[in-house]
């Protein structure tokens, strides 16, 4: 064939059109297999980039005093000592802990009322006074007049002032901001001891190289964890859920295998058609340029459209399926505005996972058929 | 077998026209038999490929993460280093200390904590957290 360009690709449309039920299976097959792939692999890695991303805000590192039943309250005058640390910057006693209210378990922290007042812009939030609760949007609250009872050490109730901003929910979906003292009374603490120390380093790449003399300024002993074990372990969390996700891939894996069987097929169907062609002057380039616009019409776009349909599902600003279904959430789950900074490697990936061999048995078995002699393939194809 | 008169054969571009031809008279011109369709099968096809590209690649550039001028303040304010991402009360909410999955006791039935260990454990000094930990 003299012209290729536009006219090949419209006769390669117009063959499609022939069989328009087979072409838009083909594709529909093909996009589904693309946004089965693809949602897995994009949450795994969405879900990583934006925890990494959001532990960026938190501590370098965490010391907690431990006992063999475990963790034990800290004197708040136990920062001095790590204040005195050469290339520790902050040190903040913590009060925290897990409570339940009449409707789930939530976590409650005290207010730093320091770092809240520097708070400027859209994030701005009011401390909580004593009797008062800044709370997340996962936090419901039964009554009418906006009370929450929280059962810790004893029980509280405490007025819902505000809630925290959505934008900020995968951080304080189920987290209760209350003012110290009704925090420390909350969880059974004396007026002078917190949770944990939150620490500040200068290099936090150097972090862990502060770990021995960190542990010997303290009289008892303590577990201090380091922002890349918090990393680690979500990470680790991350990666065993999908592994099992992989699972789900095996049907996907057969599918593709029988798609591409069906190319196969289809093509071995066509040698009549392919034979005519040959007889009427099409060279072997003609017959297998034909065929691969004819598979990238129909494979382009339905994985185009998987993607898209895949990256929707995944960082669509009001997100929630993945929390109900993998998270384990039940009647409200955290809206996830997810980090797609990634995205693009794999999107990559599963374009290549499926096109490849798609496109590969399109080649194989046109480059078969453009060698034989259109006489055979006539014959053949009757 | 495609034959007659919506062979491809006759409809195919830049086949030179022949006394046989069922069209003599417009021997360049392409059959309307779907070809019409056929370019918009191209064109919805492209615009698909298109629309995507853009978007995803719009999207990527920008992050549909909140602006960290926002977020990060409040986020530090927290102070937390835990992310609401399972339920509260869940092992796998709490990253900074996994339960130790050690127990102390001699037998099921003594208390939960063992008394004696605690002022032995507080007359050491630990050299590393290695050996601080439960």
């Amino acid at each position: 064939m003299r012209h290729i360009g536009y006219a090949q690709v419209l006769w390669a449309g117009r063959e499609l059109l022939a069989h328009p039920g087979a072409t838009l299976l083909t594709a529909l097959s093909m996009g589904l297999l693309t946004t089965m792939m693809a949602t897995g692999l994009l949450l795994s890695q969405a879900l990583t980039a934006t925890t990494s991303r959001l532990l960026d805000q938190g501590p370098d590192l965490v010391v907690r005093r431990v006992t063999p039943d475990g963790g034990q309250p800290i004197s708040t005058r136990a920062a001095v000592a790590a204040r005195g640390i050469p290339g520790i910057t902050d040190v903040r006693p913590r009060i925290w802990g897990t409570v339940r209210t009449s409707q789930a378990t939530v976590t409650v922290v005290a207010a730093d009322h320091d770092a809240i007042r520097r708070l400027k812009g859209a994030a701005v939030i009011k401390a909580p006074d004593v009797g008062e609760a800044v709370v997340g949007n996962g936090v419901s609250i039964p009554e009418a007049d906006a009370n929450l009872v929280l059962q810790g050490a004893r029980a509280i109730t405490v007025r819902v002032a505000q809630r925290f901003p959505e934008k900020v929910d995968l951080m304080t979906h189920d987290l209760v901001m209350l003012h110290p003292y009704d925090a420390r009374r909350l969880l059974g603490l004396a007026p002078d001891d917190a949770c944990d120390l939150a620490l500040a380093v200068f290099h936090p790449d150097e972090a862990e190289a502060l770990l021995p003399e960190l542990a010997r300024a303290f009289p008892w002993p303590v577990h201090i964890a380091t922002r890349q074990e918090t990393r680690k372990h979500y990470a680790t969390a991350f990666g065993r859920r999908s592994g099992i996700a992989l699972i789900l891939y095996m049907p996907a894996v057969i599918a593709l295998t029988l798609l591409v069987a069906g190319v196969i097929r289809q093509q071995i169907g066509n040698q009549a058609r392919v034979g005519l062609l040959k007889a009427l002057g099409w060279t072997s380039r003609d017959i297998v340029a034909l065929q691969i616009m004819k598979a990238a019409i129909v494979g382009l776009p339905a994985i185009a459209g998987g993607l898209m349909l895949a990256y929707a599902l995944v960082y669509a600003p009001s997100q929630t399926w993945a929390g109900t279904l993998l998270l384990g959430w039940q009647e409200t789950a955290p809206i996830m505005h997810l980090d797609a900074g990634h995205a693009v490697p794999v999107f990559l990936e599963v374009a290549g996972i499926l096109l490849i061999p798609y496109l590969a048995a399109v080649l194989w078995s046109s480059l078969v058929q453009a060698a034989s002699n259109p006489q055979d393939l006539l014959n053949r194809g009757n | 077998m495609p034959t007659g008169k919506h062979s491809p054969a006759n409809n195919r571009p830049g086949l030179e026209p022949s006394p046989d031809s069922p069209h003599p008279s417009e021997p360049d011109r392409f059959s309307p038999d779907r070809l019409v369709p056929a370019g918009w099968l191209l064109g919805i096809a492209l615009t698909v490929v298109g629309l995507c590209f853009l978007t995803l690649t719009y999207d990527t550039l920008r992050g549909v993460f909140p602006p960290p001028a926002q977020a990060a303040p409040l986020l530090h304010a927290i102070g937390l280093n835990e992310l609401a991402l399972v339920p509260s009360g869940r092992p796998e909410r709490r990253p900074a200390l996994p339960p130790s999955p050690i127990d102390w006791r001699y037998g099921p039935d003594l208390p939960r904590q063992a008394p004696e260990l605690i002022p032995l454990l507080k007359a050491e000094q630990f050299a590393s957290p290695q050996g601080a930990a439960p």
